[in-house]
Formats: C-alpha cells, sequence, structure tokens
C-alpha cells in the first residue's frame, strides 16, 4: 500500500508539471493552429538556462533562475514565431499546414544540435532547490520535485486566472476562437499569435528549467517530455485547458504506476513513456478528440 | 442511366439535414436542384455522389442498390460531381487535371489515347492552348469549364453541378449553357444546383425544391415556380427572377 | 548539345549515365575510409529520396521512416541470429518486413490530417525505439547485435560499395518510373486536393498504402543492407534526430524532386564527414539551413538549380507559368 501511495504521489506530482508544458502546447495549438514539434527543445533549452545561469552567476538561488530561464525561453520563442511563424498568417506560405510542421521539426533539430555543440552530450545538473528529502507521513519525496510541483500548480492557476480574468487572456481566447471576429473587434490576432507562442514556449521552458535539478539536463532530453506532451494533449483534446491538465496528471499517474508495477523494473523505467504512448494510440484510433476536444480555448 | 435516391435521411450530431428525401432521375435529363440556403442541396448532391453516406435511406442505380460505395467507384459508376468552390488540382497543369480522372476510370487504357481525348475535351471548350498550363494561373471561370472537362473525362452518365454559374460572367456563363446543351444532347443527364433563377429556368426539364431538408416540390419548373410551398419556402428570400 | 541531337536521347538520362560512370570509377579515386563515406551517403540517399516520393508526391509527411529502417535492419540481424539464414535472404525478409509494417501504418494512418500523421507515426517511432532498446535478451539493445557481413571476411568495402550502389540505382529508377507514371499522377493530385482527388475517381486508400508500402521497404531494404555492412546495430540508428537529418537532406535538396533529395543526401552527407572537426556545429548549420530553405526556398536548394541546368524530372513541380487572362 505505501508503494502504490508513493508511486500515486510521484504520479501526481510529475503529472502537474507535465500539465504545465503540454498546456504551452496546447495553447500554441489553440491561438496559432499549429502543433509545435520542437516542443521539447524549448524543455531542453530551459533547462540549460538555469544551469547556466546558476553556474554564471554565483550566489544565484536556482528558485531565482528558474523565471528568469522562462522568461527566456519565451524570448527565443518570440522571435522564432515572429521570423518563421508569423509568414504563415500573412499568406507569405504555401501550403502552410505542411510548412508549420516541417519548420518546428526542423526548429527542433536545430535547438538539439546547439544544445550539444554548447553543452556537450554529457549531462548537466544545476544544484537543487532544496537539499533534502521531504517526508509526507510514511512517503519520501525528493524536495526538488515536490517544488517544482508547488511551483506548477502556482503557474497554472496564474495562467488560469490570467486566460480566464484578464483582458490578455480574452484577446487570446478570442483569436483562438474566431481570428476575423478578434480582428473586427480590434485584437491584432498576429501580436496574440507572437504572445500566444512565447507563452506556450515559456511554459516549457518553465517545465525544464523546474525538473532540471532532478533529472539533469543533455541535448536530447526534451524528446521524452515532447512526445508526453503530444501524448496530453491529444488525450486532454488539442486546444483544451481542462484536457491538458487532466491529461498531463493522467499520464502522470500512469507512468509512474506503469513503471512501477511493470514485472521487470529495470525494464519498466524504459517503458514509462510507452504507456503513455499506447494510449495515445488509442485515443488517435478510436476517439481523436480526445476527453474535451474543441479547437478553442 | 437511371438513378434514384429512396427515403434519405441525414443527421448532422443534432441536425436533421435531410428529411426523407426520395428521388428519381433518368436517362437524359437536366434537373435543377433549389432551394432557400441550408435547404440541403448540397447535402444532396454530397450523398449522390457517395462523398457522404447518407445516416439512412438508400441510392439505387439502374435497380442496383449502391449504398455505401466509395466516391470513386460512384465516380466510376458513371456518376461525377463539381464542387462549389472548384477544387481543381492547382499545381498540376490543365492537361494532367484532365488525365487524372481519366486514367483513374480506365485502367487499361494507354495515356496517348487519353491525351488525345483529353484534347479533344479542351478544344470542345476552348481551352486547348492552356492545357500545359497550371490550373492555379486559371480565371475562376476557366477553372470551372477545366471541372467541367475533368468530369466529361469519366463518361458520366450524370452529372452533379453544384453552381457552376456562380460567379461566372455573363459571356463565359452562355458557353456553359451551350457544353451542357450539348452534352445533354448526347444522353447524359445533369442535377444543376444553382441559386441563378433564370438559367434554371432556361435549362431545366424539370425543377426540384428542397426546403430545410424536404423536398417540397418536383416537377415542371413553370409549374413549381407557382407552388404555394416553394413561394413560402422563398418568403424572406431576396429571389432574383421569379 | 550534338550528341544527343543525333541519339534523341532526351538530356536528363545522359546526366544519369554520366553520374552512374562516375560511380562506377569512384573507388579508383578515394580511399576505403572515403568508400564508406560515400557507401553511407548513398544509404541516406536512398533514405531520403524514398521519403521525399512518400511527402513531396504523396503529400505524407511521415516520420516512421527510419522505424521502417531499423525493421529492416533488426528483423535481418535478428533472423540471422536466431535462424542463421544466409544473409541475402535476411536482406530480403528485412525488406518485406518493412513493407508489411508499412502497409499497417498506412492502413491506420489514412484518415489523419498531416499534423495527426506526423504524431502518430513518431509515436510508432518511439514505441519501436524503446522496445528494441528494453528488450536487450532479445535485440542486445543498446550493446548492439552483432549482424553477419554480407561478404562475410572480405575486408575491402568494393563489394558493398557497388552493392549499394546498384540498390541505389534500381530505386531511383523505380522512383522515377513510378512518379512518371499514372500513380505518380494519382499521388499528386492525392496531395493536392485528396477529396477532390476521390471524387475525380482515384481510389485514395489504395494509392496511399502504395506509396507506404513501396517506400518502407525500400527503408527497410536501406537499413537490412546496413546491418550486413556494418555488423554492429543499435536502436540509436532510429532516434528522430536521424529522421530529422534525412528530412532535411530531403527538404535541403527539394522535396518534391527525387533527383535532387538523392543528391541533397548525398552531399550533406560528405559535408558532414569533411567537416567532421566542427563537431556538433555541423548539425547546427544544417538544421539552420533547413528551417532557412523551408522558409525562402521552399522547393529546396538543389532542385531549382537542376531544374534551371538540366531541366532535371521527375518533378512534382516544375514548368513556369503563363499567366492567362479571363475568358
Amino acid at each position: 500500500m505505501d508503494y502504490f501511495l508513493a508511486l500515486t504521489v510521484t504520479g501526481l506530482v510529475m503529472g502537474i508539471i507535465y500539465a504545465l508544458m503540454a498546456l504551452g502546447l496546447t495553447l500554441i495549438f489553440s491561438i496559432l493552429k499549429i502543433v509545435n514539434f520542437a516542443h521539447g527543445e524549448f524543455y531542453m533549452l530551459g533547462g540549460y538556462f538555469t544551469y547556466y545561469l546558476v553556474n554564471h552567476f554565483t550566489g544565484l538561488h536556482p528558485l531565482i533562475a528558474v523565471p528568469i530561464a522562462g522568461l527566456g525561453v519565451a524570448l527565443i520563442g518570440l522571435f522564432f514565431e515572429l521570423g518563421f511563424i508569423r509568414p504563415i498568417h500573412l499568406d507569405k506560405i504555401e501550403r502552410p499546414g505542411e510548412y508549420a510542421i516541417l519548420v518546428t521539426i526542423g526548429l527542433s533539430f536545430f535547438l538539439m544540435n546547439i544544445g550539444l555543440a554548447i553543452f556537450g552530450p554529457y549531462p548537466h545538473r544545476p544544484p537543487s532547490f532544496f537539499d533534502a528529502p521531504v517526508k509526507l507521513g510514511f512517503i519520501s519525496i525528493s524536495a526538488d520535485r515536490l517544488t517544482a510541483g508547488v511551483l506548477s500548480v502556482l503557474l497554472l492557476l496564474t495562467l488560469l486566472i490570467l486566460i480566464n480574468k484578464t483582458w490578455l487572456g480574452k484577446a487570446l481566447r478570442a483569436v483562438s476562437q474566431d481570428k476575423q471576429a478578434a480582428a473586427i473587434i480590434g485584437i491584432n490576432h498576429l501580436r496574440m499569435n507572437t504572445l500566444g507562442f512565447a507563452l506556450g514556449t515559456g511554459l516549457a521552458g518553465l517545465a525544464g528549467a523546474l525538473l532540471a535539478p532532478s533529472f539533469g539536463v543533455t541535448p536530447d532530453v526534451g524528446a521524452q517530455p515532447s512526445i508526453r506532451s503530444y501524448v496530453i494533449i491529444v488525450l486532454g483534446g488539442m486546444g483544451s485547458i481542462p484536457g491538458s491538465i487532466i491529461g498531463g496528471i493522467i499520464i502522470g499517474l500512469v507512468e509512474s504506476l506503469g513503471a512501477g508495477y511493470f514485472p521487470d523494473p529495470s525494464r519498466g523505467l524504459n517503458y514509462k513513456t510507452a504507456f503513455g504512448l499506447i494510449i495515445f494510440a488509442l485515443v488517435l484510433l478510436l476517439r481523436p478528440r480526445g476527453l474535451f476536444g474543441r479547437k478553442e480555448l | 442511366m437511371e438513378i434514384e435516391v429512396k427515403d434519405l435521411v441525414q443527421r448532422f450530431g443534432g441536425i436533421l439535414a435531410l428529411n426523407h428525401v426520395s428521388l428519381k432521375i433518368e436517362s437524359k435529363q437536366i434537373v435543377g436542384l433549389i432551394g432557400p440556403n441550408g435547404s440541403g442541396k448540397t447535402t444532396l448532391v454530397n450523398i449522390i455522389g457517395s462523398v457522404l453516406q447518407p445516416t439512412s435511406g438508400d441510392i439505387y442505380l439502374d435497380g442496383k442498390r449502391v449504398t455505401g460505395l466509395k466516391p470513386h467507384e460512384m465516380v466510376r459508376k458513371g456518376v461525377s460531381r463539381t464542387f462549389q468552390v472548384t477544387r481543381a488540382f492547382r499545381r498540376m497543369t490543365v492537361m494532367e487535371n484532365m488525365l487524372v480522372p481519366a486514367l483513374a476510370v480506365s485502367p487499361g487504357h494507354g495515356r496517348p489515347a487519353l491525351e488525345k481525348r483529353a484534347r479533344e475535351v479542351l478544344d470542345f471548350l476552348t481551352m486547348d492552348h492552356l492545357r500545359n498550363d497550371y490550373a492555379r494561373s486559371l480565371s475562376g471561370g476557366q477553372q470551372k469549364l477545366l471541372e467541367l472537362g475533368q468530369l466529361l473525362m469519366t463518361d458520366p452518365q450524370l452529372l452533379l453541378l453544384d453552381e457552376p454559374f456562380a460567379g461566372v460572367h455573363p459571356r463565359l456563363m452562355e458557353k456553359i449553357f451551350e457544353y451542357i446543351l450539348e452534352i445533354h444532347a448526347q444522353g447524359k443527364s445533369f442535377l444543376i444546383i444553382s441559386h441563378d433563377m433564370d438559367s434554371i429556368f432556361t435549362l431545366c426539364q424539370r425543377l426540384v425544391v428542397l426546403s430545410y431538408g424536404e423536398l417540397i416540390a418536383d416537377g415542371d419548373p413553370q409549374v413549381v415556380k407557382l407552388d404555394e410551398a416553394v413561394i413560402e419556402a422563398y418568403l424572406g428570400e431576396e429571389v432574383e427572377d421569379a | 548539345m550534338k550528341i544527343t541531337q543525333h541519339l534523341r536521347v532526351p538530356k536528363p538520362w545522359i546526366i544519369g549515365v554520366l553520374a552512374l560512370c562516375a560511380a562506377l570509377v569512384l573507388p579508383l579515386f578515394i580511399k576505403s575510409y572515403w568508400l564508406h563515406v560515400i557507401i553511407v551517403a548513398y544509404l541516406y540517399a536512398i533514405l531520403a529520396s524514398s521519403w521525399s516520393f512518400l511527402a513531396g508526391y504523396a503529400g505524407q509527411f511521415s516520420f516512421g521512416h527510419m522505424a521502417f529502417m531499423a525493421i529492416g535492419a533488426y528483423t535481418s540481424g535478428l533472423l540471422g541470429k536466431y535462424i542463421a539464414l544466409p544473409p541475402l535472404l535476411d536482406i530480403l525478409a528485412g525488406t518485406l518486413a518493412a513493407g508489411l509494417a508499412g502497409f499497417v501504418i498506412g492502413y491506420l494512418v489514412l484518415r489523419f490530417k498531416a499534423a495527426y500523421l506526423a504524431l502518430f507515426t513518431i509515436a510508432f517511432s518511439e514505441i519501436l525505439r524503446m522496445v528494441l532498446k528494453g528488450e536487450t535478451q532479445i535485440t542486445d539493445g543498446d550493446h548492439g547485435l552483432k549482424v553477419v557481413k554480407l561478404f562475410g571476411e572480405t575486408i575491402s568495402r568494393l563489394p558493398y560499395y557497388y552493392t549499394i550502389l546498384a540498390v541505389l540505382g534500381v530505386v531511383l529508377v523505380l522512383l522515377f518510373a513510378l512518379s512518371s507514371s499514372r500513380i505518380g499522377m494519382f499521388l499528386r493530385a492525392i496531395r493536392e486536393d485528396e477529396e477532390a482527388a476521390y471524387a475525380r475517381g482515384v481510389d485514395i486508400v489504395h494509392y496511399k498504402i502504395l506509396a507506404f508500402v513501396i517506400t518502407s521497404m525500400m527503408a527497410g531494404l536501406s537499413g537490412s543492407f546496413y546491418a550486413h555492412y556494418i555488423g554492429l546495430i543499435t536502436p540509436s540508428m532510429m532516434v528522430l534526430p536521424q529522421m530529422g537529418l534525412v528530412i532535411a537532406m530531403a527538404i535541403i535538396g527539394g522535396v518534391e524532386n527525387l533527383a535532387a533529395a538523392a543528391i541533397g543526401g548525398i552531399l550533406i552527407q560528405i559535408s558532414l564527414e569533411v567537416l567532421r572537426e566542427l563537431g556538433a556545429w555541423r548539425l547546427v548549420f544544417f538544421g539552420a539551413l533547413l528551417v532557412v530553405t523551408l522558409r525562402f526556398a521552399r522547393n529546396g536548394l538543389l532542385a531549382p538549380l537542376f531544374q534551371h541546368l538540366f531541366a532535371f524530372g521527375p518533378r512534382a513541380e516544375g514548368r513556369k507559368e503563363t499567366l492567362v487572362d479571363g475568358d
């Protein structure tokens, strides 16, 4: 029973962090109508930024590095959107559907190799946020993960407030529903696109920054989170916020319990993402719109 | 060739697009299909073309049940349709656009023979000089003609035309009339959706009217024009030339 | 060119024959190490051109190509490990296995729109990779599965070179033939507008699956050959960045021009070797080149060049348009 609870807690904590990242992907899909195939690489960048900041500025507490890293990643997303995605919405691109997929795949390839070129193939690990295991009754979980989880919850709540209660959030939702109608009432959909992409990639960066102390960063660290995010948004329904959150938690639990109860524990870890992928394949084949599928926020 | 749809019902989620529609079209008929917006005309054409499977009801070709055929199989049986917004293959040449349907329905024929036939059809449509141009460089009217040409390459018995006159300037429209009448003279049938009452009354020997998914009139255009139910269906709608 | 006028042979074929001659005598001029580089370059050429057929002609932007390659490689390898078949039969089996996988995947993704197709094939690729990596008892995972070499104890790379050259030649001829046939036209129509193609009588199910099966067999064949050439295969051959590299080759070459994609593959692979000292920055460069090419030179960098110099066909889109005024 202890084992089960421990796995569940881990699953929930990781699930929330996954949800944060998946939410970024869903936002991008919802507002810009494209799937960001480089999402995992923004996660990687978040990790590397954190590492770099803490290394470079001695005395900087890792927790402070996180939001800065997130911002840095968002800026990169912003510039990429301006240069390579905005043209789609300016009708400068032929066969925009194909282009969006290919250009983000290209970006993914590019970013990963930048990470490899600058930092090398070996893992880098920023120092822990807090250096102690935490005990909740009989369950122990690392403080880093717990912190990451708690911060993710806070970020999610902030984001939900932003989207539902602020003017900016409403503008984003308007563009996601009907960009022409939004334009008529004076919302600049191009700017909302850029903001949406920056926000979405920033969230991936934050997730990467939050988990970097726990898992370390390598150039390909984003591959699995990337896939996991696709799984979550398809499961939850592309473009659905509650979908990404609930989907994230489900996947977190599935991975944790699946790996934990796999007959051969050593292989169980290897197949962690596979459980989600099987769900993913099934959803695509049987109920493509997922749990809450709609296109708008 | 005789095509019959019996008791077609089409539901999209909660919306009833077609409500028990039955219709029979025989050889050498030009039938007009009219009705207010949203009355189910394109849905009906989609079902006849097998692009859409009806929620219930059947299609019969010469007495044989053909419900459930794939779109391309329906084309091979002699039923082809155009689209409301022309969908030629934009980045392929006019000739290639003509060859695709030709090759698709005549697997045995050699390409040179089909190219020759394509040129004949293009000539008929006075478009042969454009045969090596990309479809996307054609004007809107020319693209409509190209679609008609594509239909002809499938050797159809029934041509379903969805708004063939929309946005076409008068001179080209006359030509399209000519083509339709010539093709009709060869024994083919047409089912034409149009909002252009002038054209419908000029061309069609028979008029079918849909309103809210129901077939409310079917017969001689002059008689249907005066039908109360039809007039009521159009109340509140601008009728161009009643 | 007087000779061509006399022989009435269209120009592209002359180029092809010349290229073939050059390739045949190449081993005389280069060291064994570079022969290895070229062999691998030919493999990439097969992968890039077959992927460009699937994507650029049929419009199926699948990311499972390396998975099919791995299926070919591992089928070969595992058959060799457990049944000890002669390598040629292994290769045949690997090719067929990849074709079967291509059939299944092609069938499953029939109704998927572009992004879902991409996601599904990525998922398929990853699941396969995880299984290959995880089931170390069977596949030897990351340690690597040992595979009997095709030419046994021969140290020379020459037989491998000519074999893969022949395979590349066959693949290119086959792809060219397909693309200029009615199959090629149907696939292009499907890519242009699938629904319209269906409505014009094209059996889109049949042709989409056909494109998958043919190209997956080619990928599988190259995987099997690779296994019997290198002698050791690991799941890392099919990590997503490898797929990214093949995509880069096809796109930079020209995804709608099979020859350009193939040559793009060869050139990029050679460049990677030439620029070896730059380490990971080589890939950064090609990554950037990929993105910029997509944005500003959609038809690729090599394809327009070929069009200009040789009117090199076949291609999915080629001639200049004449803008004709309305009737």
